[in-house]
């Protein structure tokens, strides 16, 4: 009886508490929603695509971060085009290119936006078949899929 | 004196029901937005929210989740009692973004209010000085061609552009700057004429931008591309990334084993004559294909087995041009199976 009414008065507490939903669980508050990428359906590789593309082998993934962000670790066979370094590095991965080259693009975050500007500049110099994998170096970790280190071979 | 007792129990039980009840962590940020309002001349931002636990519990703060890779976030301390206050520092790199750069925080924590709480980080980004276009692709170029482009510069604070050098990386690079009419000095071009002299080669030169006064650059123009020659090969090097492949569908499967380079005769008039392709690795087989007599073929290699590890070799095909009779393609194949 004693406890019966220590969970009552327990209860009767959190019913007033504000911060509680009345099912006694934390509310959820909404979290602010990522500005939605400036990409069309048609520049989006899905994660399962990505994986088959690199199975192949028959897909060229472009790594968008910084010089020192693709050393600490990259998607296995991916090369480094940091965004911002595009005009001098452009030059190391264009022999492997061709116009019709299928290539990937990808940095790290739902908001990291390197990817995005880097699939603008190579559409830009004429290679239609640029998508991004959103998020790209941190899904692909989590997938468990291969990854690198070190600078580019 | 026994009921007295069960009295005192029971208030006791009581109070600590309610105790218990109320009892949580309450994350509190002094400003859950950092704005650092206009910026100019930086590639990075770094700053500190404040927090503290009004709660009535302990709190504990996870590892902070920055939404972007380009901001990094620690948290200090990360266990509070109630009243205590504790730091949150970012940095943020902005690169050479322009306009507003808006990232996100999430701060994961125990407090059943807000178990992620959302932290936002907002930089207006003003570029000192606007250049357009930074990067020219002058694709493939034949010896003796003579380019020519123009880049434009202005400052954007409002002051005098003062452009005074526009030097480049090579002999093959001359500059010429002028005031943009009518800009007040705010704005000036920059002619880059670029001539195909010297060997055949990729080319990436690079324009260094100098204004009155300071001694480093403010930027960089980059004018890159390939001096071709008699013939063109595309791509110049074949590259197999390839994965496992128990994974790949066998009708794909040829696709992945096969890779091709087009070579095409760059100087009109020439009959281009190609024979003898040959492969150094002993799984890759090559073929020649005519798509246009004298003018464009195709190499075609073909894997006739998967590989099991990485290797290089080269692709040798002899051709009838006495300048270059004959041309290499690298091959690189790597390997990474999974597991």
């Amino acid at each position: 009886m004693i406890v019966a009414a220590s969970l009552l008065v327990g209860l009767g507490v959190n019913a007033f508490r504000a911060d509680l939903a009345p099912s006694g669980q934390p509310r959820r508050l909404p979290l602010v929603t990522p500005p939605k990428a400036d990409l069309a359906a048609g520049e989006i590789v899905a994660m399962t695509e990505a994986e088959q593309l690199w199975n192949e082998g028959v897909a060229f993934f472009l790594d968008s971060r910084t010089s020192a962000d693709y050393q600490a670790g990259h998607i296995a066979h991916a090369h480094s085009l940091p965004d911002e370094d595009f005009a001098s590095r452009y030059g190391d991965v264009e022999p492997l290119l061709t116009r019709d080259a299928e290539i990937i693009v990808y940095c790290d975050g739902v908001e990291c936006d390197l990817s995005h500007r880097l699939l603008e500049k190579l559409r830009a110099l004429g290679y239609p078949r640029v998508r991004v994998l959103v998020n790209g170096w941190s899904e692909w970790r989590k997938a468990g899929l291969p990854t690198a280190t070190g600078a580019q071979p | 004196m026994n009921l007295r007792m069960a009295g005192s129990f029971l208030a006791g039980l009581i109070v600590f029901g309610v105790a218990q009840a109320g009892a949580a962590p309450l994350l509190k940020f002094d400003n859950v937005v950092y704005d650092f309002g206009k910026t100019q001349g930086i590639s990075t931002v770094t700053g500190t929210f404040t927090f503290q636990n009004d709660g009535d519990a302990e709190l504990q703060i996870r590892k902070p989740a920055p939404t972007c890779g380009c901001t990094v976030a620690a948290v200090k301390p990360e266990t509070l009692a109630p009243g205590a206050k504790g730091e949150l520092v970012f940095s943020l790199n902005v690169g050479s973004s322009r306009g507003v750069v808006q990232k996100h925080i999430a701060v994961p924590s125990n407090d059943p209010v807000n178990p992620t709480l959302q932290l936002t980080i907002r930089v207006d980004v003003v570029q000192m000085y606007e250049i357009t276009p930074q990067f020219f692709a002058l694709g493939d170029l034949t010896p003796g061609t003579t380019t020519n482009v123009t880049v434009t510069v202005k400052r954007m604070d409002g002051k005098p552009l003062q452009l005074v050098s526009a030097t480049a990386s090579s002999e093959f690079v001359h500059t010429k700057i002028a005031e943009v009419e009518g800009s007040s000095g705010h704005a000036s071009t920059v002619n880059i004429e670029f001539v195909a002299g010297g060997e055949l080669r990729r080319f990436n030169e690079q324009i260094n931008l100098l204004v009155e006064g300071q001694t480093t650059p403010i930027s960089a123009v980059n004018v890159q591309g390939r001096i071709v020659g008699e013939l063109a090969v595309t791509p110049e090097r074949l590259v197999w990334g390839i994965g496992s492949l128990d994974r790949i569908p066998a009708a794909r499967l040829e696709t992945m084993l096969t890779r091709s380079v087009r070579i095409t005769a760059s100087k009109p008039g020439e009959s281009l004559l190609l024979k003898n392709p040959v492969s150094t690795l002993k799984d890759l087989n090559v073929e020649l294909v005519t798509l246009e007599t004298g003018k464009t073929y195709m190499v075609v290699a073909k894997l006739s087995n998967a590989p099991k590890e990485s290797e290089q070799g080269i692709i040798t095909i002899d051709t009838n041009l006495p300048s270059q009779p004959q041309l290499q393609v690298p091959v690189s194949i790597n390997v990474i199976q999974r597991r």
